[in-house]
């Protein structure tokens, strides 16, 4: 079964530790200026916002990429960047309508999430579930199923 | 006899259901002391609390020994910290 | 690792910037941020220079554990002499600034002299510019960052910086970082004003790397576990620091209209409860719960302000959410000065973090004001026709504003309570130790508190010791040494980690922060070493209050809470025991009776030279 990442902005307190989980995983250093998952931040914190790939099925990135270093992960569904091809070019980075791939000058390729080969990091570190790992089907039933609940507005 | 039993904070939990937030009258028997209260209504042996019975701070030995009256106001809270 | 190895050291006066290598022999000996920073302030200035010259130095000061996935690691220590105190300032905040400046490659930012003309610090990995700072002196923090962000094109650079208050000497200036979080005890914001700078902006790349990554991973996770099960925790993340405004009224330990009271009628109506009550007009204050970073309580409020309240109603400006009311400034903008009203808690709130200023010693400042009025020492005359009655929330955030901008009477506020008393007349209306305000502790409801307030080296600090639950159970002098000594050395030695002291409030015993440093750090750091050097912190402390003149005879409380019982709550009748307290202090820590380490104290923590 593929799982997505779901990200719920509301339950995200902005800790940063999905931050720091990516880079480690990533990179074994905690920094989080190497991080695919990036936290923004509105109105002084009234609202943080996880965000990162969601994987397109029919990707732009991998459209782009002129020397195919971008495939689908069969299991996984990731769209995962393969070093040894990239050119870092960055085409795929002006492709991406997110901005959610992005160049590394320290390494001459380009980074994304690519869900930790199925065990996302971020997700694991997120100590409020606002970062959660789930059906890739069914992101959206945990907020059907609030919105059945609340009844909207009509007498119970 | 029944006597009035406030908390605070989480410990709201551990209240009967159908007060005031955080408020509660409580009945009991006689002899019953804050740490007996504290038992029925379950509150984790293991935590620290703040007990408060009529404006005064009673330890932890006295919790077992000092017998409740009637209209007697029982606080249990949770225990100071810095901020 | 853990650590970077690496200081950068600015000199504002020759306007030069370089990066040396860390003392690894003082590192190992103080561990890092309160413990390193002293040290290094210590060996970098004359202990008696004037806190607003340029011979004071500014240190800020990450821990080895800031920037790891150990929870709670966004701390760090801004250091110098503070110029509220004349004392060691030892000021620790959150947010995102620390860790940044520990992610750009460094573990402490020195800065020296002052420069000719006001500047900040661009910080960028290895790359540090002093830039002019002509368009934002004058200007509020939060213009301060903003601007910084667009004018370096950089939204990921972190900013501390000073409002005009800092610029101005106000004596209790803070720095502020990440718009709402605060270095903020002691006047560093005045240093730092003091030396022309304005902001430091950092962004780094570099990252932080641990000794033993597998088994730090596996002690942060277990940290991680204790916080998420833990009901004190819980609260904090519910209810922030503000959950204890109702039990201290409980208690009776919630100094009152400038401590004469110890309880205060109108705390229902800025308690966390009504932080989230819904208004008839549908508005209500809190919005959300913010964590700093790498934390995972996420104690920070974020609120907003009724559009229709007084303060704002013609000002949309502050229509926006910013940082909500925690305890100490619920404390202080509330029962100390008497005011009930949430939003103009709210409001005064904001203006400290945008003009930067400690809103615990504003507050109690306000309110040796409000008394000195009620009294008729002062009167409108000298208050800019403003009513100054306990109560009076208008006077709160007038006055609020006043001093953030340095104008008319908040100029005589901006001085602190101790020296404004002495002006009129009146010191004994100053609620201080060494200068320092009180936080919302009764001294005479919490006897140990008492304690610790007295002999913080900092000044009167409710977080440098820890014997709430000694106090609880006890509410008289009794036995309250041995704890206060001991707790003391323990939050020194994690305010020298780089982890928040609240992670010990919601779950952590000291083996948490053993197992962690033990794995992150190079060598071994058992638990008897760690506590040890947190005792040795704390007498490096000393050692520097006493060259810069400080006494026993600094280590009192004021005459109200000696002599004044307490008028009602459960230690109602009670005054401080100080007296009896102290000597048994001194005696355990291995001081003389005068109050000073001795000979052997000293070469048993390795400070014998000092002796």
């Amino acid at each position: 079964m593929q799982k997505a990442l779901l990200i719920d902005p509301d339950k995200c307190t902005s800790c940063l530790q999905c931050e720091m989980a990516c880079s480690f995983e990533h990179e074994g250093v905690f920094n989080p200026a190497k991080s695919r998952i990036k936290i923004f931040e509105f109105e002084h914190g009234r609202r943080s916002i996880p965000y990162t790939c969601t994987q397109c099925a029919d990707a732009w990135c991998l459209q782009a990429c002129p020397v195919t270093a971008i495939t689908r992960n069969r299991e996984t569904g990731a769209v995962e960047v393969n070093d040894n091809i990239c050119v870092g070019c960055k085409v795929c980075t002006i492709a991406c309508p997110f901005g959610t791939i992005n160049y590394n000058q320290d390494t001459g390729k380009v980074i994304k999430c690519d869900l930790c080969g199925g065990d996302p990091q971020c997700a694991a570190a997120c100590p409020t579930d606002a970062i959660t790992y789930v059906n890739a089907d069914w992101t959206g039933y945990a907020r059907m199923q609030a919105s059945a609940e609340s009844g909207h507005g009509r007498p119970a | 006899m029944r006597i009035t039993v406030r908390t605070g904070g989480v410990l709201g939990q551990y209240l009967p259901a159908g007060g005031e937030a955080n408020r509660a009258r409580l009945e009991i028997e006689p002899g019953q002391t804050a740490g007996d209260v504290m038992d029925q209504l379950g509150f984790p042996p293991e935590r620290t609390y703040l007990v408060i019975l009529n404006g005064t701070a009673i330890p932890k030995a006295e919790r077992e020994t000092r017998a409740l009256a009637e209209d007697d106001e029982l606080a249990i809270l949770p225990p100071l910290k810095g901020g | 690792m853990g650590w970077q190895r690496k200081v950068l050291r600015v000199d504002l006066t020759s306007g030069t910037a370089k990066s040396e290598p860390l003392n690894m022999d003082w590192a190992f000996d103080y561990l890092g941020e309160r413990g390193l920073g002293t040290k290094y302030l210590m060996e970098n200035m004359d202990p008696k220079a004037d806190p607003l010259g340029p011979d004071n130095v500014l240190i800020f000061a990450t821990g080895p554990l800031t920037g790891t996935m150990a929870s709670t690691s966004g701390r760090y220590a801004v250091l110098c002499k503070g110029p509220l105190t004349g004392a060691i300032a030892c000021s620790n905040s959150g947010g995102k600034f620390g860790a940044e400046l520990k992610f750009a490659g460094y573990d402490l930012l020195l800065v020296h002299g002052r420069a000719p003309k006001p500047v900040y610090l661009h910080i960028v990995d290895d790359t540090v510019e002093i830039l002019p700072a002509d368009e934002i002196w004058g200007t509020s923090v939060w213009n301060t960052e903003e601007w910084i962000k667009a004018h370096h094109e950089n939204p990921l650079l972190k900013v501390a910086a000073i409002g005009e208050a800092g610029e101005r000497g106000v004596r209790f200036a803070c720095i502020v970082n990440d718009l709402h979080r605060a270095a903020g005890r002691s006047g560093v914001g005045a240093v730092m004003g003091s030396k022309n700078l304005k902001a430091v902006a950092c962004h780094g790349t570099v990252g932080v790397r641990v000794d033993d990554p597998v088994r730090f991973m596996a002690a942060a996770r277990r940290g991680h576990e204790l916080l998420a099960q833990s009901q004190s925790r819980q609260e904090l993340t519910e209810y922030g620091t503000n959950a204890m405004i109702d039990l201290m009224q409980q208690f009776g330990g919630l100094p009152t209209r400038n401590f004469q009271e110890v309880q205060f009628e109108g705390t229902s109506k800025i308690d966390p409860a009504a932080m989230v009550a819904v208004k008839p007009n549908g508005h209500r204050n809190l919005l959300a719960n913010k964590a700093c970073f790498g934390c995972t309580i996420a104690c920070g409020r974020i609120a907003h302000i009724d559009h229709e309240h007084f303060t704002v109603v013609n000002r949309k400006e502050y229509w926006h959410a910013s940082g909500g009311i925690e305890y100490e400034t619920a404390y202080a903008f509330g029962p100390v000065v008497g005011v009930d009203d949430l939003d103009a808690l709210t409001f005064a709130g904001f203006l400290m973090n945008e003009h930067g200023m400690d809103p615990i010693s504003f507050g109690a400042t306000l309110a040796a004001a409000m008394e000195l009025y009620e009294r008729g020492i002062i009167t409108k005359k000298d208050t800019d026709g403003i009513e100054l009655k306990f109560g009076n929330a208008e006077a709160l955030t007038v006055m609020a504003e006043k001093t953030g901008k340095y104008e008319g009477f908040g100029q005589v506020l901006g001085l602190g309570s101790k020296l404004m008393c002495e002006k009129y007349g009146h010191p004994e209306y100053s609620m201080t130790v060494k200068g320092q305000e009180f936080a919302g502790y009764d001294s005479r409801a919490l006897q140990g508190m008492g304690l610790g307030y007295a002999t913080s080296n900092r000044g009167a600090c409710h977080l440098k010791h820890a014997v709430f639950a000694e106090d609880m159970e006890d509410q008289t002098g009794a036995g309250k040494a041995k704890p206060c000594k001991d707790s003391q050395d323990r939050i020194a030695m994690i305010d020298s980690t780089g982890l928040c002291l609240f992670t010990g409030e919601a779950g952590w015993g000291v083996e948490a922060f053993q197992e962690q440093i033990d794995a992150a750090c190079e060598g071994d750091w058992p638990l008897e070493r760690l506590l040890e050097t947190g005792e040795r912190i704390w007498n490096l402390e000393r050692l520097f209050n006493l060259k810069a003149g400080l006494t026993a005879a600094d280590d009192t409380l004021p005459k109200r809470l000696l002599e004044d019982p307490a008028p009602s709550g459960t230690a109602k009748g009670k005054v401080s025991e100080l007296a009896k307290m102290l000597p048994e202090y001194y005696a355990y820590r291995g001081w003389t009776p005068k109050g000073v380490p001795t000979k052997e104290t000293l070469a048993r923590l390795g400070l014998g030279a000092n002796a």
